[in-house]
């Protein structure tokens, strides 16, 4: 049976950030501040075609959504990535939104462990 | 842990700032000096800075330059310190670890990391930092050994020949004339049979470091055996050489020397050539009249300099005696 990935790997961030409670709210916080400029600076190479553009793009969020220990956000900007390595124009558009949908999931998850480590 | 509670200098090269704060904290903690860059121009500039990091973490894609191309810039420097390069990334196919090490890198770790792996490594390359740092120390202090002389530093007979050799050659080239003193101490002799050989060294010593102080920082000192000295005095003027090579002198004279076995007056003797009067001489031929004319300063009396002639080869000019300061006795011991 496949196990599902988890939208938060609770677990693998608190060990990425060997508990340090303090590192994960700024990482959040980083992460939070980050996401606006990043997404619409990739919306803008979507709607363009700006083929490396989308790869260097897809290959920052998969980096720092495997750090922020969420696989399958993760998995969503890496499939972008290779998307755009194939130089698929077509599909980009759609893999753009399913991982602005798995950001969107993991977005309250993320602020809830946050928030509990912080009690 | 950095060795021995040193702060070794980091780098880390990463465009992914969750990544990048990641790796502070956790380097942070573990004693490091963090410096950080997000990009691969900077990431180059940072290494290549003189005392820049002796580590780095450098992630494979980043804007302006990647990873690899870091990596080669480094490696072209050719730096006396080795730095250790660690390549970070998310690509883990054989071609590209392969590609990664052939870049420069020494390790290589796939992204997403594990913080004490990554530790662990970084270890190793201090590990291979400190050995390669006794390795070079030990290599100088042998080219400083077979280079210098071990009582008094100097440059030892063989060094300060194959410099005059040199030197002769250029000053012909360059149509200038260079001064070759050969310097011997005056009775030396007797001064190890009366004090023995521990005061013979303090003194050997003490005249080294006064004829240092004597002359010009780029001209050369170096010891030629026993108790004989051979300067070169590089583009140096005839019309001022006999009187450099009477400073020379003074320096010896002009105040005892301070040994174990108390204040010591000493002189001695200068056998003085001038290159241009020489030119296209082998340098043996050279220090066989520079050596004529010492034995002329001996036979004089010594605390003199003669000058080599090469009209004369056998003759040897009286340098006209400077006047010595009034407090100092001009003896001929």
């Amino acid at each position: 049976m496949t196990m599902t990935p988890l939208v938060l790997d609770a677990a693998e961030l608190l060990a990425r950030v060997e508990n340090d409670r303090e590192l994960l709210r700024e990482l959040v916080a980083i992460f939070k501040k980050q996401l606006p400029g990043q997404i619409d600076s990739l919306r803008n190479n979507v709607e363009n075609g700006e083929i490396p553009g989308i790869v260097v793009a897809g290959h920052t969020f998969k980096g720092m959504l495997s750090n922020l220990g969420a696989p399958r956000a993760a998995a969503a900007a890496a499939r972008l990535e290779e998307l755009g390595k194939k130089g698929a124009t077509d599909k980009v558009g759609p893999a753009f939104i399913e991982l602005q949908n798995e950001i969107s999931l993991l977005m309250p998850e993320l602020e809830s462990c946050a928030a509990q480590v912080n009690t | 842990m950095c060795s021995a509670g040193e702060h070794l200098k980091i780098l880390i090269a990463d465009d992914d700032i969750i990544s990048r704060t990641l790796l502070e904290k956790a380097l942070g903690k573990e004693g490091y000096e963090v410096v950080s860059t997000e990009n691969g121009r900077q990431a180059i500039e940072k290494l290549t800075a003189d005392r820049g990091p002796r580590l780095a973490l450098l992630d494979w894609v980043m804007p302006e330059v990647n990873g690899p191309d870091v990596c080669r810039a480094v490696r072209a420097q050719h730096e006396q310190h080795y730095q250790y390069l660690l390549l970070l990334s998310s690509k883990e196919s054989k071609a590209d670890i392969v590609s990664g090490l052939e870049s420069g890198a020494d390790d290589y770790v796939t992204k997403p990391f594990d913080l004490e792996e990554l530790k662990a490594r970084l270890r190793a390359g201090v590990r291979i930092l400190e050995l390669q740092d006794h390795l070079v120390e030990a290599r100088e202090s042998m080219r400083y050994h077979a280079t210098h002389d071990n009582l008094t530093s100097l440059l030892n007979r063989g060094v300060i020949v194959n410099l005059l050799g040199m030197e002769l050659i250029r000053s012909q080239r360059e149509n200038r004339s260079t001064a070759i003193l050969l310097c011997d101490i005056d009775h030396f002799k007797k001064i190890n049979d009366t004090h023995g050989h521990l005061v013979g060294d303090q003194v050997l010593r003490e005249v080294s470091s006064r004829f240092l102080s004597a002359v010009r920082s780029y001209d050369f000192v170096g010891r030629y055996g026993g108790e004989e000295f051979l300067i070169v005095l590089n583009n140096c003027n005839p019309a001022s050489s006999a009187s450099r090579a009477e400073q020379v002198l003074r320096s010896l004279s002009n105040r005892p020397v301070s040994t174990s076995a108390g204040l010591l007056s000493i002189t001695g003797s200068i056998g003085l050539l001038l290159s241009i009067d020489w030119a296209g001489r082998p340098v043996e031929e050279v220090l066989h009249e520079v050596d004529l004319a010492l034995y002329a300063a001996k036979q004089a009396g010594r605390n003199c300099v003669r000058l080599a002639k090469s009209q004369i080869p056998q003759q040897h000019v009286v340098v006209p005696a400077i006047e010595l300061p009034v407090t100092v006795e001009r003896r001929k011991s």
